[in-house]
């Protein structure tokens, strides 16, 4: 989930982006105290409607140092996923931008589109590199490793089929900051690529 | 007048004295020398030492040493020595009359390296004792006598995350208390249970109370573990080196005086050699895997039946390393710090203060500093330094009663740095890292317990012993709380070779001290209490062989659990019941020696009133061990071991939700608390040693390969990082172990 601004400022508004594939249906509920760990997160305090929508605009309810959000999702054959995240007013990080700093250069797709590697590399802004964690996403094929940390490199491991692929990588600054990047590219004899 | 009389007759009684002496020394012979064990050279008192043909024999001293006087008129030629065989190989010898200086080296016979350690009767309902040498011995320890425990009845088999706890007839690891000498120790082992913080040289033997134990013992309501130093021999310089997969060890003991004794020895693994090599790509050793110990020792003899025994030692345990990459299940966890370090000194004294009494008097302190870094923002930093002092009087009041009185008293300075999730409790379901709340606490204090014990042992008949007690315990737990404890034990024994032995008594001890912290637990927590009885038959099969059956039965209450919601975070309400029969078979027949030990049993427990009965976390139905060892002679020597055990319950986890600030998958329980169960264990070990015996010491060298058959033995449920598919943690594969051993 990414939010902005960052911090929260109490009484004031602001958007939440859930980052999801191929969802239908997100339902946001917002709480006062923490969702507590149990078979599904459970609001001790009761919790509130928000809305719908992998992204949404949310009046905060003044008084709150932490506005503790869910989001239930829902795919189009009916599987369910619920998240939790907090949204702090103190927030002590920054939401950092995400850059791939590298892409390896001599094993591109356009050499070898259905068999090929991508070195990819995340990296924060603002001094936070070096903590950060990354975690990986494609929409076919895999990352290996799928969560890095600082500059470490992965690769991506293109698949044996043909078709459009999304690569994501999400960073976290390990102080509340989260955010993420997204690549469309096309793995086939007539790759166009990477496209951030 | 008188007195020139006197001076007189006291001049001629001399010189008819000197005139004898003169003429015994010119005309019988003398025979004398020592008699003492081939390769350790240790004294062998007690020996009929025989010189049939001149029907003149004596016995060997406290010292080994003989002295024969032979009569003038026989006393030319050559004459032959015997020496009868018992513990050890028989003696023969022709001497040339007289003869002076010899020594005589005595090989042992198996019996007497293997014997059982024989003890009177005691207080305690049930007390297994192994001497080290025969615990060092079983394969699979790797040459550590204190892990012997793993194959006597009531314990469970401890593996994965828990290996190197104690958990005794169905209670958790931290009920169960352990001693050297009498005084207490807080850490048994090194990091991983590998091996003990004692060197096993300065271990006389192992003495495991599985429950019932006397009012002598307290502050547990599970068992108690006991390490008895072995004396330090007074006739030389003696020592040993060890040298094995994982470490070197070397000690050496010398008599300084005529009463005194003193030893020295010390301990380092070279992990840190050969792990961060192997495990190089995966991870980085800030500080590489390690332990080390030390001990120093002097026994003295300062007045007729008095001994004292002084001990300090330390070990040292440390590992630090950084991963890689962040872990897939957690990114919080991008390594793991410990490090563990003790330094103790005590001092204990037996007095035998007269025919009927003694007295026991023992004070140690330690230095105990335990360092956790789970993660890069977590930490745990604990320090206490406590001191015990105790003492025990036993008196013997008649021909039928025995008393013994004593107390301990503990008090021990703490502080506490931490930066921790709550811990996961028995049943919970582990929260990862990154996603558990996090408490901060900078905690100091004074705290202690106390207690007086008196037991009365009658006897009235040779068949018929009842031994009663009570324990009165303080703790200076928030409100300052005692408990009285009465035991009960009596034996009978309808015929020489078989004993029947009751028990029941109550037990308490305090909660374990991260569930009274002001920050982590509830200050306000009573004490945790158990109700124990037993029944058990000893019966002896002839030659060396015993048989002992005991059924038990243990019932918990007061036990501290997580509290409900809204209310302090732990309680005292608790209860669980245990109940089993253990099978002990011990004997040896020939060159082959061995036991079998079984348990069988269910322990459960209700974590609050109302709620169902659920299983133990270390319920096992069935825990078998087999140990057998065969002199094969020549100084070979092969051993088998065989544990068998019901795996351990466990709750089944599956994906709750996803926590998108911490990017980690938070599990929950899929089926009630522990309702599923691991697959059974099973594991076979053998060793075999080859020793070389030579006039003045000996060298052993032994091969000892774990889990022969190579089986997947499933320690834990692991899960893939969204909890998705399901990836057991297994334990170690066939592995060899090798060690190099000399002692003198």
């Amino acid at each position: 989930m990414r939010t902005d601004p960052v911090a929260l400022p109490s009484g004031a508004t602001g958007t939440i982006e859930v980052l999801a594939h191929d969802v239908t249906v997100a339902v946001w509920q917002g709480c006062a105290t923490p969702w507590t760990a149990q078979a599904e997160p459970v609001c001790r305090t009761g919790a509130w409607p928000l809305g719908t929508g992998t992204k949404l605009t949310v009046p905060v309810p003044a008084g709150l140092t932490t506005l503790h959000l869910r989001v239930d999702a829902h795919g189009p054959s009916g599987q369910a996923q619920s998240a939790i995240a907090r949204w702090s007013a103190q927030a002590a990080g920054s939401n950092p931008g995400v850059l791939v700093s590298a892409v390896a250069p001599t094993v591109g797709l356009h050499e070898a589109p259905l068999s090929g590697q991508l070195a990819m590399r995340g990296s924060t802004p603002g001094g936070a590199s070096a903590s950060a964690t990354h975690t990986w996403f494609a929409t076919a094929g895999e990352f290996l490793p799928w969560r890095t940390r600082g500059e470490s490199a992965t690769t991506w491991f293109a698949p044996a089929v043909a078709g459009p692929v999304t690569l994501v990588c999400v960073s976290r600054d390990g102080l509340g900051g989260v955010g993420w990047t997204q690549w469309n590219l096309h793995v086939g004899s007539t790759a166009q690529g990477v496209t951030p | 007048m008188m007195h020139l009389r006197c001076v007189a007759a006291a001049a001629v009684a001399l010189a008819a004295l000197l005139i004898a002496d003169r003429a015994v020394a010119q005309s019988d012979a003398v025979v004398e020398g020592q008699v003492v064990e081939l390769g350790t050279r240790k004294p062998l008192p007690g020996l009929p030492v025989l010189l049939p043909a001149l029907a003149t024999e004596t016995t060997t001293g406290d010292d080994g040493r003989f002295r024969l006087t032979v009569a003038a008129n026989r006393a030319r030629g050559m004459v032959r020595l015997e020496i009868p065989a018992f513990d050890h190989e028989a003696a023969v010898r022709r001497v040339v009359l007289p003869a002076s200086g010899l020594v005589f080296r005595l090989k042992p016979l198996p019996a007497a390296r293997f014997g059982s350690v024989v003890e009177a009767p005691t207080a305690d309902a049930a007390r297994v004792a192994v001497s080290a040498e025969t615990a060092r011995l079983v394969p699979g320890n790797s040459g550590d006598p204190v892990k012997v425990v793993e194959a006597l009845p009531g314990v469970a088999r401890t593996g994965g995350p828990a290996t190197g706890q104690l958990v005794v007839r169905g209670s958790a690891p931290g009920d169960t208390r352990f001693d050297v000498d009498g005084l207490p120790v807080q850490q048994l082992y090194h990091f991983g249970g590998l091996y003990s913080v004692l060197q096993d040289g300065w271990i006389g033997d192992v003495r495991y109370r599985p429950g019932g134990f006397s009012a002598e013992f307290g502050n547990a309501i599970g068992g108690w573990l006991g390490l008895t130093l072995a004396p330090l021999a007074a006739d030389g310089v003696h020592g040993n080196v060890d040298i094995n997969t994982y470490h070197a060890a070397a000690m050496v003991t010398a008599p300084v005086s005529t009463t005194w004794t003193v030893g020295a020895g010390a301990r380092r693994s070279y992990f840190d050699a050969w792990v961060p090599a192997v495990l190089g790509k995966a991870a980085k050793f800030t500080a590489a895997p390690r332990y080390v110990d030390y001990q120093l020792r002097a026994d003295g003899r300062p007045a007729p039946g008095l001994t004292v025994r002084l001990l300090a030692f330390g070990s040292d345990d440390e590992l630090q390393l950084v991963t890689a990459a962040p872990s897939d299940a957690d990114p919080a966890t991008q390594g793991f710090g410990l490090r563990r370090y003790f330094h103790q000194i005590q001092a204990t004294a037996n007095w035998q203060l007269g025919p009927k009494s003694s007295l026991y008097l023992g004070l140690g302190t330690s230095y105990q500093k335990l360092k956790l870094s789970p993660s890069a923002t977590t930490r745990f930093d604990l320090t206490f330094d406590p001191v015990t002092a105790r003492a025990l009087w036993t008196q013997v009041l008649g021909r039928d009663l025995t008393l013994r009185v004593g107390g301990w008293a503990t008090a021990q300075r703490f502080a506490v740095d931490a930066r921790l999730p709550l811990p996961t409790k028995e049943g919970q379901v582990p929260l990862p890292l990154s996603a558990a709340p996090v408490l901060s606490s900078r905690e100091t204090g004074l705290g202690g317990d106390g207690a007086l014990h008196a037991d009365g042992r009658w006897q009235p008949a040779t068949w018929f012993d009842v031994t009663a007690g009570v324990r009165a315990g303080w703790w200076s737990l928030a409100r300052g709380t005692w408990a009285a404890d009465p035991r009960l034990t009596v034996r009978i024994n309808p015929v020489p070779e078989t004993a029947v032995t009751l028990s029941a008594g109550l037990y308490h001890q305090a909660p374990q001290p991260d569930t009274t912290s002001e920050a982590f637990g509830n200050p306000n927590l009573g004490l945790e209490a158990s109700e124990q009885y037993s029944l058990g038959v000893q019966q002896r099969l002839g030659g060396q062989a015993q048989l002992e059956v005991t059924g038990f039965a243990k019932r918990f209450n007061g036990l501290v659990v997580p509290g409900s919601f809204g209310g302090p975070r732990y309680d005292n309400l608790g209860s669980g019941l245990v109940r089993g029969a253990e099978l002990l078979v011990r004997g040896s027949a020939g060159p082959v020696d061995g036991w079998v030990s079984y348990t069988l049993s269910r322990a459960t427990r209700i974590d609050r009133p109302g709620q169902p009965e659920r299983p133990f976390a270390f319920d096992q139905t069935h825990v078998l061990a087999v140990v057998a060892g065969c002199d094969l002679g020549s100084g070979w020597r092969a051993g088998l071991r065989l544990r068998a055990a019901s795996g351990n319950p466990y709750t089944p986890l599956q994906a709750a939700y996803f926590d998108a600030s911490a990017d980690v998958t938070v599990p929950a329980a899929a089926t009630a608390p522990l309702a599923a169960r691991l697959p059974a264990f099973v594991q076979l070990d053998a060793r075999i040693d080859k020793t070389w015996t030579f006039d003045l010491w000996r060298l052993t060298a032994y091969l000892e390969g774990s889990n022969l058959t190579n089986r997947a033995n499933v320690e834990a449920i692991g899960y893939n990082h969204d909890y998705s598919q399901r990836r057991d943690v297994v334990g170690l594969p066939v592995l060899a172990g090798f060690g190099v051993r000399g002692s003198f």
